[in-house]
């Protein structure tokens, strides 16, 4: 079975890796899944030389991408203050910092899982809101978290006693490919161990996740031809997860 | 020795009832007061001796308040209220009540002292053991979900309206009387009105020594629980505790039978999480 959108059972995670940032793409971090039981091939080569048609993998590859710069204008073209740049930016750090401790906390006690966002950066409650703005500031924070996330996890990757109950959800109506949920993890988890019986189950996807279709993995409608405001102007086809990473 | 041998030595003929205090008979609501234990109630009221408040620290402590402030509705929340409004029949529109953020009750002695949560090991299941038995664990009154001694009600000016001696308390009653008949086989009748249970963290076992807090307890748990309220009342659920120590929660009674019970106490006594 492959690791994808809904609930998937015996999986552990297998790693972890800091990707740096690119011309095209920002810092992320890349988080492995793997599920238990099921046969790794070494490579390509032997996966297709297995005795059946191997179609899926027993790992899945989630990406995290790093806070994104806010732009100087809103949605309906007002200027944003440095407060509001600086609320955006915190959301995204929030976001990942939610994911990266709701995973550690299957592993340690929260103490245990704490991130130092700020560990050797320039930012304090005084230069917070022009600092965090800053793409440096803002990189180094999600690099902090990030390395702190593999120190701690590290004697754990690949660790398949230990095994979890993974929800994912959709990436977007766009993006038919598994992800974290971001938003209020405390209330709705994504991740319990599997010694949760599935009646003490906390994972299910949210009421806001089923009115958007985040619950399933339904191929994206085509564009329609006849309808000029769908159709494409050309160009390289757009970067998803799914075509960036596999 | 055997396990449950061990157990009769442990203080079980030890569990009295209180004496009352004068002036007429007086029900024994607690367990002896020099004992690690409670009393259940077939009610399902619950009532701990008085070294386990002083050991457990489960007193309710004196709190200052600091009430809720108004919490007005946004705008558009006002407004999506009273269009559904208007779409109901006129004798059942409401007007939005007010509402008002909770109330802060915060201990003067800085410490909010402790509950109990029971863990039942049917549905424990971090728990490996071809028997099942009872285990209890102190968690803070400030914890979410704490079965015994987790709250009680508070004057306008801080003071608790009952000691945890006298209290009673409920919350848990139901399970309790539940796991008492499926795990040891105790039905509470009006002949039997009461079971102690003792809070037990060691047990010998044929000379071996099993200390129940170091091979129950785990720097993360997620022990059973029911979901009380809401639309899902009644549904299994966990709840996560950290560095929450575990103890064995056995009936007296049934540790004074102890020759009877050898090989399914072994069995219990070589269960792990």
């Amino acid at each position: 079975m492959a690791i994808k959108i809904g609930i998937n059972e015996n999986i552990f995670i297998a790693g972890a890796e800091y990707i740096p940032a690119t011309d095209k793409l920002s810092a992320s971090v890349k988080i492995i899944l793997e599920e238990s039981g099921v046969t790794k091939y070494a490579n390509a080569f032997e996966r297709m030389n297995a005795d059946e048609a191997v179609e899926s993998l027993p790992t899945r590859e989630l990406i995290i991408f790093s806070p994104s710069n806010p732009l100087d204008k809103d949605g309906r073209g007002n200027v944003r203050t440095e407060e509001q740049k600086a609320n955006l930016v915190q959301g995204d750090i929030n976001s990942t910092k939610a994911i990266l401790l709701h995973l550690l906390t299957g592993y340690m006690t929260s103490k245990e899982a704490r991130l130092e966002l700020f560990e050797g950066i320039d930012i304090n409650a005084t230069n917070y809101n022009s600092q965090i703005i800053k793409p440096p500031i803002a990189q180094a924070i999600f690099k902090n978290m990030v390395d702190q996330f593999i120190t701690k996890m590290k004697p754990f990757f690949g660790d398949s006693t230990k095994l979890f109950r993974v929800l994912l959800v959709r990436q977007d109506a766009a993006k038919p490919f598994p992800t974290f949920r971001k938003r209020h993890i405390d209330e709705n988890p994504f991740y319990e161990p599997m010694e949760v019986t599935k009646e003490q189950s906390k994972l299910m996807f949210t009421p806001y996740e089923i009115d958007n279709g985040l619950d399933n993995d339904l191929p994206v409608k085509k564009k329609t031809a006849d309808d000029p405001s769908k159709q494409g102007n050309g160009g390289a086809a757009p970067l998803t997860a799914e075509t960036v990473f596999n | 020795m055997s396990f449950l041998s061990f157990l009769s030595e442990a203080q079980v003929e030890d569990v009295k009832v209180r004496k009352g205090g004068g002036g007429g008979a007086r029900k024994p609501w607690n367990p002896d007061e020099e004992s690690l234990a409670i009393r259940v109630w077939k009610d399902g009221s619950v009532y701990p001796s008085k070294a386990l408040v002083a050991r457990f620290d489960l007193e309710y402590p004196d709190v200052t308040i600091t009430k809720g402030e108004l919490w007005p509705y946004s705008e558009e929340y006002k407004k999506e209220y009273e269009a559904k409004q208007a779409a109901l029949p006129e004798d059942q529109r409401k007007p939005l009540a007010d509402r008002y953020k909770p109330s802060l009750y915060e201990p003067i002695s800085g410490k909010p002292g402790n509950g109990f949560d029971v863990i039942d090991s049917r549905h424990w299941g971090s728990y490996k053991g071809a028997g099942n038995m009872l285990f209890i664990a102190p968690v803070g009154k400030d914890q979410t979900k704490v079965d015994l001694f987790g709250g009680t009600k508070y004057t306008e000016d801080g003071k608790p309206m009952s000691s945890v001696m006298d209290q009673g308390s409920k919350t848990y009653g139901e399970e309790m009387l539940d796991s008492l008949k499926a795990v040891y086989g105790i039905e509470l009748t009006d002949e039997k009105p009461y079971v102690d249970l003792l809070i037990i963290d060691e047990i010998e076992d044929g000379g071996t020594i099993i200390n129940i807090n170091e091979r129950f307890s785990k720097p993360v748990a997620l022990f059973p629980k029911t979901v009380k309220r809401g639309k899902e009342a009644g549904k299994p659920d966990t709840e996560r505790r950290e560095n929450a120590v575990v103890y064995a929660l056995l009936p007296a009674d049934m540790m004074q039978a102890a020759p009877d019970g050898k090989e399914e106490a072994k069995e219990e006594a070589n269960a792990t999480v």
